[in-house]
């Protein structure tokens, strides 16, 4: 089996290679069948991997193979190896299982779509390179996987590339995403000035030994990377944007995968992490903060993916807490659970953004369960699933956070505030999910009489009987995640994964009833204010506290706009310089004009001596042959 | 006042001097030439002069291998003038025939 682990970052590639090439000749139905076979097939080899990886006597048995030598450079050696293990082999499953799921779904939601075949290409394009990133076994080849996602993030961001905001976003996301790439590569530079390896075993074994400054500096650079790629303070903001691609993007890339990745990055190099205690309270700090800030935002959002937008940011924020309390495995353990149910979330959004002719605005929904059953069911439990119902996957993964945070993990002590931060923004995240849920599907239909909300919808709605329920292939893809939405939470992933470390009970259980309590709190909370008394929240949105809240809300805590007052426009300002005085004037006008203005005038010079006149010609004689007479006496003077 | 080098050679200056003045400032060509015969006579009176005063090891002044060098250097150097002559001679004439002028501000044909 080892020799075949390279299968599984290889058939996407190849899927991208034939549809990016030939897809437009093939035709459509030919692209689908090579995109969605490609991942499908990864995933029976990442199955088959994974199994022969649990069968293996201890816990860190793994596959690998090396397929050859990437980099040498005199001691440096980087190869192109990887690796499967418990670790990898739950990310490869997560991202082929979801990742076919998707592609399914996709061959439905793009139907039509001028750029059929390039969308996947570019969505193979990321499966292989998301793929190359888990199953890396040194941390060069995982950057490149790394890199890989970013850029096929913006591609996919900027699909339609018409529109300029598209565009915009695809860029905002690149750029940020490239400010975490230099913490992260500089934490590279570390390791090896640190280590003198890139291979995860050996820094893995290394890392006890490390000098705690630079295990402090290494673990802050590679968090500040992780920062990037998964969105939290203060590198987030490019994730909300990231929501003008098409709908199974955001649910793949910015929901159940690329963004896990920096999850992934903590818990590969786990011991690492642990050597450097300071980082990791950072880390757990930055989580509950950022879980905390994004559902607030999530609060006042009128688009239907930018409240799964800010929902995705705020449980990434769980998953970095968990982490920061050296509980890695819990935090895959919520990586998994929360691929699912917001895979789930965002297909089912992009399914009603489908049935009404691509219309986001949720102040145009409403009342969407009768003319959109399936959609419903599947959304609804989705729903229940983000925020926590008991007995659904996100109850489970989440509650383990909270009670890792609650009670400490391992070496590390239990933090109050934290796990306190973390109960509340359960409470919220359960608010706003259902509160998306009842201005969507219940209540009544606003699409036909309400006018132009934003610039970004149509003019006006789609008239109530043209909204039909979404294609097979669209509905079974959301069936499956729905199923694993339910189940999902039974799987002990964290004793699978970190099985010396045990999670101490007590006050297991009512930590679970408290949660199981907020959850239930917090959707009846919603499910009253907006059906019962709508009228109570507009009382309350006038009022002044109200304005303020709701004010600071929508505006995203004006996060945007200070960093375009304090980095972009100083920057900007910096370029301008650069053009205008560096380049126009320095270099244009002084260097390149100037030297040939230099050139001619002392052409202008030199020309006089050549009048034509005898006697000037034999007066520089006369002047030369003194010159070298003076220099020959001065010479051989001394 | 005895006749020293020194003395010789503020002669054999002035003498080029003038020469130099004369190639430099004067617009007729035949005046011209004439200061070039100057200049080269005022170096043959250097060579003299030197001949004269610096006495080799082997004999006097006047009858020794060293003056007899700068002799026959200077009448070679007089024979070579007057072959300069008649050529710049012959160039003057020939420019003459074209341009109907002998003097060296008219010939411009090399100004760029």
């Amino acid at each position: 089996m080892n020799n075949w682990i390279f299968l599984i970052p290889l058939l996407p590639f190849l899927g991208f290679l034939v549809n990016g090439l030939l897809g437009r000749r093939l035709g459509d139905r030919a692209t689908a069948i090579i995109g969605c076979t490609s991942v499908a097939g990864a995933f029976a080899v990442a199955v088959a991997a994974f199994a022969q990886v649990l069968q293996g006597e201890s816990s860190t048995h793994s596959l690998s193979q090396e397929l050859w030598t990437w980099i040498e450079a005199g001691d440096l050696r980087v190869s192109f190896g990887l690796t499967i293990d418990r670790l990898s082999g739950i990310m490869c499953l997560v991202v082929t299982g979801v990742g076919s799921l998707i592609h399914i779904y996709s061959t439905g939601y793009m139907k039509g779509d001028p750029g059929y075949a390039r969308f996947f290409a570019y969505l193979n394009l990321f499966m292989t390179s998301m793929l190359v990133l888990v199953t890396a076994d040194n941390i060069v080849l995982m950057f490149l996987g790394w890199e890989g996602v970013g850029l096929c993030s913006y591609l996919l961001i900027g699909f339609w590339y018409k529109g300029l905001a598209n565009c915009s976003a695809g860029i905002k996301a690149f750029v940020v995403n490239r400010i975490g790439d230099l913490g992260f590569l500089l934490g590279i530079f570390a390791i090896w000035a640190a280590c003198g390896s890139f291979e995860f075993s050996a820094i893995v074994a290394k890392a006890a030994e490390i000098d705690s400054s630079a295990a402090f500096w290494i673990c802050l650079l590679l968090f500040v990377g992780a920062c990037g790629k998964s969105a939290q303070i203060p590198l987030y903001v490019w994730l909300p944007d990231a929501m003008a691609g098409p709908t199974p993007v955001s649910a793949l890339i910015h929901a159940a995968t690329m963004v896990t990745s920096g999850v992934y990055l903590l818990a590969r190099l786990g011991p690492l992490f642990d050597a450097a205690p300071e980082v990791l309270t950072i880390v757990a700090t930055i989580g509950a903060l950022t879980a905390l800030l994004a559902a607030l935002i999530a609060f006042s959002q009128n688009d239907i993916k930018k409240v799964l937008a800010y929902s995705t940011v705020s449980q990434l924020g769980y998953m970095f807490l968990a982490a920061g309390m050296g509980a890695y495995s819990v935090a895959i353990f919520h990586v998994v659970t929360h691929a699912f149910f917001k895979a789930l979330l965002f297909l089912g959004a992009g399914a009603v953004i489908h049935s009404l002719h691509h219309e986001q605005d949720m102040r145009r929904m409403g009342g969407l369960r009768h003319k959109l059953p399936w959609t419903f069911a599947l959304y609804l439990i989705g729903g229940l699933a983000l925020s926590g119902f008991p007995l659904t996957a996100g109850f489970f993964s989440k509650d383990e956070i909270l009670h890792v945070a609650h009670s400490g993990f391992g070496n590390i002590g239990p933090r109050g505030v934290l796990w306190a931060i973390g109960l509340l923004t359960a409470l919220l995240t359960a608010f706003y999910t259902f509160r998306q849920i009842a201005l969507v599907f219940f209540g009544s239909y606003r699409g036909a009489s309400e006018p132009q909300a934003s610039e970004e919808s149509a003019a006006h709605g789609l008239e109530l009987d043209k909204v039909k329920e979404s294609p097979l292939s669209m509905r079974i893809p959301l069936i499956v995640l729905a199923a694993l939405s339910l189940v999902g939470g039974f799987l002990a992933i964290p004793r699978f994964l970190q099985p010396g470390i045990e999670i101490p009970d007590d006050g297991k259980l009512s930590g679970l009833i408290i949660g199981g309590i907020v959850s239930i709190v917090g959707i009846a909370a919603a499910l009253t204010i907006y059906l019962r008394f709508p009228g109570a929240l507009k009382g309350f949105l006038s009022s002044a506290p109200g304005k303020l809240a709701h004010g600071l809300s929508s505006r995203k805590f004006y996060v945007d706009e200070i960093y375009q007052k304090l980095i972009i426009r100083p920057i900007g300002v910096m370029a301008e310089i650069c053009f205008y005085v560096v380049d126009r004037l320095i270099i244009d006008i002084l260097l390149v004009h100037g030297s040939g203005f230099g050139a001619s005038a002392l052409g202008h010079l030199l020309r006089r001596l050549q009048d034509g006149r005898t006697p000037t010609y034999a007066a520089w004689f006369l002047f030369g042959a003194i010159l070298v007479l003076a220099v020959t006496l001065w010479a051989a003077g001394g | 006042m005895t006749l020293s080098l020194d003395l010789c050679l503020y002669l054999c200056a002035a003498v080029f001097s003038i020469g130099v003045y004369g190639v430099l400032s004067r617009q007729n060509i035949i005046v011209i030439l004439m200061s070039l015969e100057l200049m080269l006579n005022g170096v043959n009176l250097a060579i003299i002069s030197f001949g004269r005063y610096f006495i080799t090891p082997e004999g006097s002044a006047l009858s020794g291998t060293g003056a007899s060098s700068s002799q026959i250097f200077v009448i070679i150097v007089l024979a070579i003038a007057a072959a300069e002559a008649a050529v710049g001679l012959a160039i003057l004439l020939a420019v003459y025939r074209r341009w109907r002028s002998a003097r060296i501000g008219d010939m411009r044909l090399l100004k760029g």
